[in-house]
């Protein structure tokens, strides 16, 4: 991956080097009902950007449209300067559901789809360490995990592909407040040891400003103001932030108004 | 039966276990998934005591003292129900080898017939699944096909096979293919889209799509169809039997009726409820191995 990115510097020797990931989205509905709509969204490689908004506001679809899962709507997603059509090798998928295929084992499934054998076997075990599972836990079925720990496996089979990019569609929603802390650390600690970049899709305020560089606000389209259809906020400081940060009652307060007025815009609406 | 029961306590019990297991195995943190919710534990298949399962097993052999007991009162005509203990010795009389020699043929013929029969409808059936247009095309020819009773196949085959084993293989292929096909497409259309989007991640070919993804999700139904698919073959083995055939069971209890022996068609009967019942036995274990994975039923042996 570092070799990928070393090798389009040389042929483009120009000293600009394009981001990790530019997502730029002129329009993506269903049917007749905007969803996305001028947005643009570019991450440079280690940084995590959390995309915050309210239900129904397009976030998981703008995630989707990065991760090459949703391919109708008219722009363009680019990694490192490659325009990508499809799923990127680059990136690594977690949904909000561990998406375990539940007929492998668990070293299995972070190895997916290669087979569990020597090297990709070495690979997950050690990854299955990284992310708090124990040796043993390889063997077990899908079946016999918690939500938190089937998360985590999912974590790993996310990084098994060594990806520059994780894509996290509100990853920690499903699992319980201790489980998510524990978990939201987890990741941070992940992508500061692989320097992945991350996309984290979140509702959750206090974990966009826990995770985040840069906070972008997303503000259904066609609401009251037509377009532009984001906001980004930036958080200051540098990570690891320590969640009793006295800073980050102002940031939550800035990110509840910006999700107070979409709500009231679209209450109105409706 | 007393390993099984040990391995695979009361449900109840077995949760427990579980939830005391994931807790050890995560006793740094998360919170291990202790209760199971409703849904899920309805969708459990409750194991009855083993008291019951032994009755259960028992309750054919209590069946059959009784009718003993009511022929030799009297109660019921000799001449309708035979003894259970004449039926015995006429085939004891048969001799084993004689007996062996028709069940081995029987067994054979729905073996291979089942065998063909099946993996037709596995190919069939995940083509069809895989492709709408293939599906919209088949269908209605399919639906036909499988309306047509068993026995109205025979004369055909006979016409176009000869009285070989050709046609009567051929027509337990049939029997069990329909039962898989259906089970094959359904479970192939089933499969959690969410997992075939996995699939779209890892950008896998169609080919691995459905060797990696497709084809086990959809395993459960398929050995649903697979089952009923080869019950299917027992009733069509007897089927071809019955009409042109020198040895099998289905040739067992016709011969029986021409020669005016109700014990042998009897006993004819009772052999064939017998290996209906062990070949399902050994499809279920084969099932509970492949499925040991499954989330609905009791755990399996493994810990």
């Amino acid at each position: 991956m570092i070799a990928a990115s070393s090798i389009s510097a040389a042929r483009d020797p120009q000293p600009p080097r394009p981001p990790l990931v530019d997502i730029d989205i002129r329009r993506k509905h269903y049917g007749d009902r905007p969803i996305l709509d001028s947005l643009r969204l570019t991450l440079a490689p280690g940084e995590i950007v959390a995309l915050l908004g309210p239900s129904g506001c397009g976030k998981s679809t703008l995630l989707r449209i990065a991760a090459g899962l949703d391919r109708d709507y008219a722009g363009t997603v680019a990694y490192n300067g490659e325009v990508q059509r499809g799923p990127s090798p680059l990136a690594g998928v977690i949904f909000q559901e561990p998406r375990l295929l539940p007929w492998l084992r668990v070293a299995e499934n972070v190895c997916f789809p290669q087979r569990a054998r020597g090297d990709a076997l070495a690979r997950a075990r050690s990854l299955l360490d990284e992310v708090g599972l124990r040796a043993e836990d390889g063997g077990l079925w899908p079946k016999h995990l918690s939500g938190g720990m089937a998360q985590r496996v999912a974590i790993a089979r996310g990084l098994f592909t060594q990806p520059q990019l994780l894509l996290l569609d509100e990853p920690f929603s499903a699992v319980d407040a201790m489980t998510r802390m524990r978990l939201q650390d987890l990741l941070l600690a992940i992508v500061d040891a692989h320097r992945t970049a991350a996309l984290v899709v979140t509702h959750d305020i206090d974990e966009a400003l826990h995770l985040a560089d840069r906070i972008v606000l997303l503000e259904p389209a066609g609401g009251a103001r037509a377009r532009p259809a984001s906001r980004i906020i930036e958080v200051g400081g540098a990570r690891p932030r320590r969640r009793e940060d006295t800073a980050r009652s102002a940031w939550r307060r800035i990110l509840l108004e910006g999700l107070e007025t979409h709500v009231q815009t679209s209450q109105t609406k409706a | 039966m007393a390993v099984e029961e040990a391995a695979a306590p009361s449900l109840a019990e077995s949760d427990a276990i579980g939830a005391r297991r994931r807790t050890d195995a995560f006793a740094q943190g998360d919170t291990p998934r202790t209760n199971v919710p409703a849904q899920e534990a309805g969708a459990q298949a409750e194991r009855a005591p083993r008291a019951w399962r032994m009755a259960g097993a028992l309750l054919p052999v209590v069946f059959l003292c009784v009718v003993e007991v009511l022929v030799r009162a009297r109660v019921l005509p000799d001449n309708l129900v035979p003894a259970p203990s004449e039926i015995a010795q006429a085939l004891w009389q048969l001799g084993g080898e004689t007996l062996l020699k028709h069940i081995v043929q029987s067994t054979a013929r729905v073996a291979a017939g089942f065998a063909c029969g099946a993996l037709l409808a596995v190919v069939v059936g995940a083509g069809m699944g895989l492709s709408r247009r293939l599906d919209a095309l088949l269908d209605p020819s399919f639906q036909a096909l499988r309306a047509i009773p068993s026995l109205a196949w025979v004369p055909v085959l006979l016409l176009w096979m000869g009285i070989d084993e050709a046609p009567k293989i051929t027509l337990v292929a049939i029997g069990a293919f329909f039962p898989v096909h259906l089970s094959v497409l359904s479970g192939v259309r089933n499969v959690d889209r969410k997992l075939v989007e996995l699939g779209a991640v890892y950008q896998l070919s169609s080919w691995r799509l459905f060797v990696r993804i497709l084809l086990p999700a959809a395993l459960p139904h398929v050995f649903t169809g697979l089952r009923t698919g080869l019950a299917v073959s027992w009733m069509f083995v007897v089927a071809a039997e019955l009409i042109a055939a020198t040895r099998g069971l289905g040739y067992l209890l016709s011969d029986g009726r021409e020669t005016g022996r109700p014990d042998i068609v009897f006993g004819a009967i009772i052999l064939l409820g017998l290996l209906g019942k062990l070949t399902d036995s050994a499809m279920k274990a084969l099932e509970a191995h492949v499925l040991a994975w499954r989330d609905t039923s009791v755990e399996g042996a493994r810990t």
